[in-house]
C-alpha cells in the first residue's frame, strides 16, 4: 500500500501549547481518508503542517513522497486544497478565478471546469466576495478540482454549510471520486459529514492520533454490548482493555468492545460476561463509534493532564 | 521575468487598478502642474495661494498613494499567516517576488520618473542632467518604496502596517539615540552639521543603496521562508547598517566642472599670484616706517560677479639667520558679513560696486618683533601690505568664494516681471508708508533649472536710482536637498510652486525713518541677487624681496 500522505512523529507547538503530538499517520493512495476529531483536536494544524503552511516543530511529513518542507509548485500542481480558513480572492468573479488559476496547472481542463461549475451551480460573473459561505467553498472546490489533482485535501469543508449545499458538495466529491483515481484527505469535527464519503478514518484528539484504519474494519470490529444480569450487574475485573465507556445501571451492564467484531471476539466477550443472563452485541454506526472514542480519548487526556 | 511572474503581476495590476489609476493620475497631474509653469501667468494672489495648496495636496496624496499601493500590492498575496490563497497553489516564490517587485517598481518608480523626465526634457534640461535626475529619482523612490514593501510583507493588513510603521519609526529613533550616545554616527559632512540625506551626495547614494539592498534581502527572505521573526531581525540589521554607514563616504558624484552655469565662478580657474613691488615703487614706502614695504598681488581668473573672501592666511618667514617663523591667521569672514545687516541702507556706490564687481582684499601687516596680523578691509585696489625684514615669505591664502547672479532691475510700478537670477520674478504689489514698504513678489523660478549643488540664497535690493539709495532685504536661504547625480533632481521640481510667493519688507533705518515714502517708492526698482557659496580653495604665492632696514 502506497501512502500519499505520511507523517512520522509529527509535532507542532504554538508557544507552550502542543497542538499536534508525535503524530504518525499514513494515508493510503486512492483512499478517501476522514480525519476526524473534536474542535481543537489538531486537525487543521496537522493539515497545515502537511501542506507546508506551517513548519513542524519536530518529526516530518511527506506528501506524494516529498518532504512537506520541500513541497514545490510541481507537487502543488497535483494537490487540491480547500479549507474553511483559506482566503479566496474576493475581488474576482468565478470566470476571473478560473482564468487566474488555469495557467498554474498544465492539467487544467477548461471543459471539466465548466462542467463542474454548472454542477456546483456557480454563477460565472458574480464576485466571490458577494457569495455566501457555501458558494465560496464551492468556488474553492471548483478551483481545486478543475486540474484533476492526485490528492484533494479538504479542511473542514462543511463547516457552516447548510444541509443542501453540504449534500451537493459531498455528491460532487463522490461523483468525481468515482471518475478519477484520486486520494482525498478530509478533516471534520462532525462524523456525520464524512460518514458517506470516507473509506478510511483517523481519529485525533488533543493533538494525538488514536486510530487510523479502514472504515469497514473499524465498523466491523466495534460492537456495543448490553448484558443483563439476574442480580445487580457488576463491572468485570480486570476490565478488558478493548472496552470503552463501560457503565453499570441496575441489572444492566453496557460497554463498547473495540474488537468484538473480530474472529473469536464475541466469544471473548461472552467469556468475560459469563455470569450474565443475556448478552447482546450489536454493530455500531461510525458516528456511535466516533462518539465513544472521542469521549474515551478526552477522558484519558484529562486524566493524563491531572497527573 | 518569467511568464508566471507576469501572470501574477497582471493579477495585481487588475486587482488594484483603482488605486494604481488614482496614483498615476496624481503623479501625472503633479508633473503637469510643475511642468506647465502655469503659476507664472497667474497674477491673482488668491489663485496662486490656491495653486500652492493644490500642489501641496497633490504631494501629500502622491506620497500616501505610494505607501498604500505598495502595501496593497504586497499584501494581496499575504506573506504572513496561514490563510493566503497562494500558499497551496503552484506559485513559485521567485515568481511571486519578481511580480511584486516588478509591479511596484514599474508603477511607483518607473512611471513617475518618466513623467518627471518628460517635464525636465520639455523644460529643455540637458539630457545628461535628465539622466542624473532620473537615476536619483529612481534611487530615492526605491529607497522609500522597498522598505514600505518589506514592512507590508511582515504585516497582515494596512491597519497593522500603520502600527508597525509607527513602531519602526520610533524604533529607528531609539536606535539612533543609542548610536549617538556611543558616538557611532557621523554628524557633520562637508561642514554641514546636519545628519541627513542632504548633507552629501555620496552619503545619499550609500544610504539609499544600503536601504535598498537590505529591503530586498528582507523581502526575499520573507517570501521564501515566511519566517517573520527572522525577517524583522534582518530589517533591524538593515536599519543599523544604514545608520552606521551614513555620511562615512562623502564625495561629490556629479561633475563639478559642469556643475556651474555660465557666469558662475569656477574655483579651479582662480589663480592668485603675489609679486613684489617694482624697485621704482619703493618710494611709496612709508617714510616714517621705512621697513614697511608694500607688495601687491594680482587676482586673476575671476569673473565680475564673485567675491573672494580670505578664510585664512598662512605665512612662513625665512630670516637671514636661517630661522623660520610660521604663522597662520584665521580670518573666517564672509563678504556679506561685512555689509550692514539687512535690512539696512546701502550707499549707492556700494550697491553699484556690488553689482558691478567686487574684489575683496585682505591686508596683512607685519612689524618687527610682532606677529603678523590680518587686517580685514574692503578696498577696490587689490593691495596687500606686507612688512618684512630681509626675509623671504611664502604665503598661502585660503579663499572662500561667494558668487552671485544679478537679476534684472524691475520697476515696482506696473507690476513688472523679469528674470532675477534664475528666477522668473514678478511684482505683485508694493505698498509704502513712511519708514517701510511691503513688496510682494512672485517667484516663479523653475527650481530644477537651477544648479543647487551649493547652498544659495536670494538677496533683494530695493534701489532708488535717483536718490542713490538702496535698502537691502535678505531672503531666506535657499537650501534644497542637493542632487545626487549632476545638477538636477526631482526634489527641486516643485520648488517654484512651493515658494511661489514672497512677501518682503524693506524698512528704513531708525535714524532715517522718513527716507522711504510713497514718492521714494515710485522711483524705486528691485534687483535680486542669487548668492551662492562656491566653496573654499587654496592658492599659494611666494614673495621674495630683499629687505631693507
Amino acid at each position: 500500500m502506497t501512502s500519499i500522505i505520511q507523517t512520522e512523529s509529527l509535532s507542532r507547538r504554538y508557544g507552550r501549547t502542543e497542538a499536534v503530538r508525535d503524530l504518525t499517520l499514513s494515508v493510503p493512495e486512492g483512499s478517501i481518508f476522514a480525519f476526524v476529531g473534536p474542535n481543537g483536536a489538531g486537525k487543521t494544524t496537522t493539515i497545515k503542517t502537511v501542506m507546508n503552511i506551517l513548519e513542524p516543530t519536530s518529526g516530518r511529513a511527506t506528501v506524494l513522497g516529498i518532504d512537506s518542507r520541500r513541497l514545490s509548485p510541481a507537487e502543488f500542481r497535483q494537490i487540491g486544497y480547500v479549507s474553511e480558513n483559506q482566503e479566496m480572492p474576493g475581488w474576482m468573479t468565478i470566470r476571473e478565478l478560473l482564468n487566474y488559476c488555469a495557467p498554474f496547472y498544465p492539467t487544467w481542463d477548461p471543459a471539466f471546469a465548466e462542467d463542474l461549475r454548472r454542477r456546483l451551480d456557480l454563477p460565472l460573473n458574480r464576485r466571490i466576495r458577494d457569495f455566501s459561505r457555501g458558494m465560496r467553498m464551492k468556488a474553492a472546490l471548483l478551483s481545486s478540482l478543475a486540474y484533476r489533482p492526485k490528492l484533494l485535501v479538504l479542511d473542514e469543508p462543511f463547516a457552516g454549510l447548510d444541509a443542501l449545499v453540504r449534500d451537493e458538495f459531498i455528491q460532487g466529491i463522490l461523483e468525481l471520486a468515482e471518475q478519477s483515481q484520486w486520494s482525498v484527505f478530509i478533516s471534520s469535527h462532525d462524523i456525520d459529514e464524512v460518514e458517506r464519503l470516507a473509506d478510511w478514518i483517523g481519529v485525533i484528539s488533543e493533538g494525538r492520533l488514536y486510530l487510523a484504519e479502514p472504515v469497514a474494519a473499524l465498523v466491523g470490529r466495534f460492537r456495543s454490548i448490553e448484558a443483563t444480569f439476574e442480580g445487580e450487574a457488576t463491572m468485570p475485573r480486570p476490565l478488558p482493555e478493548r472496552w470503552l465507556a463501560p457503565e453499570v445501571a441496575g441489572h444492566t451492564l453496557r460497554a463498547i468492545d473495540a474488537k468484538a467484531g473480530e474472529a473469536g471476539g464475541e466469544d471473548r466477550v461472552r467469556e468475560v460476561l459469563r455470569g450474565a443472563a443475556r448478552v447482546e452485541m450489536s454493530p455500531m454506526s461510525l458516528k456511535a463509534i466516533f462518539m465513544a472514542l472521542a469521549r474515551t480519548f478526552r477522558s484519558a487526556s484529562r486524566a493524563e493532564g491531572d497527573r | 521575468m518569467t511568464a508566471g511572474a507576469v501572470h501574477l503581476a497582471w493579477k495585481d495590476v487588475r486587482q488594484h487598478r483603482a488605486w494604481l489609476g488614482a496614483f498615476l493620475a496624481i503623479a501625472a497631474l503633479r508633473a503637469l502642474l510643475i511642468g506647465s509653469g502655469i503659476d507664472a501667468y497667474i497674477t491673482n494672489p488668491n489663485l496662486l495661494a490656491s495653486l500652492g495648496f493644490t500642489y501641496l495636496l497633490l504631494c501629500i496624496l502622491h506620497f500616501a498613494l505610494v505607501v498604500v499601493v505598495a502595501v496593497q500590492v504586497v499584501q494581496a498575496d499575504r506573506l504572513v499567516g496561514t490563510t493566503a490563497f497562494w500558499l497551496t497553489r503552484p506559485v513559485p516564490r521567485r515568481s511571486l517576488l519578481a511580480a511584486k517587485l516588478a509591479t511596484v517598481s514599474i508603477v511607483l518608480v518607473v512611471v513617475p520618473v518618466v513623467f518627471d523626465a518628460l517635464v525636465l526634457a520639455t523644460n529643455r534640461m540637458a539630457w545628461l542632467d535628465v539622466l542624473g535626475a532620473v537615476a536619483e529619482g529612481a534611487l530615492i523612490r526605491l529607497a522609500i518604496v522597498l522598505p514600505v514593501m518589506t514592512l507590508a510583507a511582515i504585516t497582515s493588513d494596512l491597519a497593522v502596517f500603520v502600527v508597525a510603521a509607527v513602531a519602526a519609526f520610533f524604533g529607528t529613533l531609539a536606535l539612533e539615540a543609542v548610536f549617538q550616545w556611543g558616538h557611532m554616527v557621523v554628524w557633520s559632512v562637508d561642514g554641514v552639521p546636519a545628519r541627513n540625506w542632504s548633507s552629501a551626495y555620496s552619503a545619499t547614494l550609500v544610504d539609499a543603496a544600503v536601504i535598498i539592498a537590505c529591503a530586498v534581502i528582507a523581502l526575499a527572505y520573507q517570501v521564501f521562508t515566511r519566517r517573520t521573526t527572522r525577517t524583522v531581525l534582518i530589517v533591524i540589521g538593515g536599519v543599523t547598517v544604514a545608520a552606521l554607514v551614513a555620511n562615512r563616504w562623502t564625495s561629490d558624484l556629479g561633475l563639478m566642472k559642469t556643475g556651474l552655469q555660465a557666469g558662475w565662478l569656477d574655483p579651479s580657474r582662480i589663480v592668485v599670484t603675489m609679486k613684489p613691488l617694482a624697485p621704482e615703487n619703493v618710494s611709496t614706502t612709508n617714510r616714517k616706517r621705512p621697513w614697511l614695504i608694500r607688495a601687491s598681488y594680482i587676482v586673476t581668473g575671476t569673473t565680475a560677479n564673485v567675491a573672494l573672501v580670505p578664510l585664512s592666511v598662512t605665512t612662513e618667514t625665512l630670516f637671514g639667520d636661517g630661522s623660520r617663523e610660521p604663522f597662520r591667521a584665521e580670518v573666517q569672514q564672509r563678504v556679506w558679513d561685512m555689509l550692514p545687516s539687512p535690512p539696512a541702507f546701502l550707499r549707492k556706490d556700494l550697491v553699484e560696486a556690488l553689482l558691478v564687481g567686487t574684489h575683496l582684499v585682505n591686508a596683512v601687516e607685519f612689524r618687527p618683533g610682532q606677529q603678523m596680523r590680518p587686517i580685514a578691509s574692503l578696498t577696490e585696489e587689490g593691495h596687500r601690505k606686507l612688512v618684512y625684514l630681509g626675509a623671504q615669505f611664502t604665503v598661502e591664502v585660503a579663499l572662500g568664494g561667494i558668487a552671485y547672479h544679478v537679476g534684472a532691475v524691475l520697476p515696482l510700478e506696473g507690476h513688472g516681471s523679469g528674470a532675477a537670477g534664475d528666477r522668473r520674478v514678478s511684482i505683485q504689489s508694493a505698498t509704502c508708508e513712511i519708514g517701510a514698504c511691503d513688496v510682494v513678489l512672485r517667484d516663479a523660478m523653475a527650481g530644477f533649472l537651477v544648479d543647487l549643488r551649493r547652498p544659495s540664497r536670494v538677496e533683494y535690493i530695493l534701489v532708488n536710482q535717483t536718490r542713490g539709495q538702496a535698502v537691502w532685504s535678505a531672503e531666506r536661504d535657499y537650501f534644497s536637498r542637493y542632487p545626487v547625480f549632476g545638477r538636477a533632481s526631482f526634489a527641486l521640481l516643485g520648488e517654484h510652486l512651493a515658494v511661489t510667493r514672497r512677501a518682503l519688507m524693506f524698512k528704513a533705518p531708525d535714524s532715517m525713518p522718513d527716507m522711504i515714502d510713497a514718492r521714494w517708492l515710485q522711483e524705486a526698482s528691485i534687483a535680486a541677487l542669487e548668492v551662492r557659496d562656491i566653496g573654499a580653495f587654496t592658492v599659494e604665492a611666494k614673495v621674495v624681496q630683499e629687505g631693507r632696514k
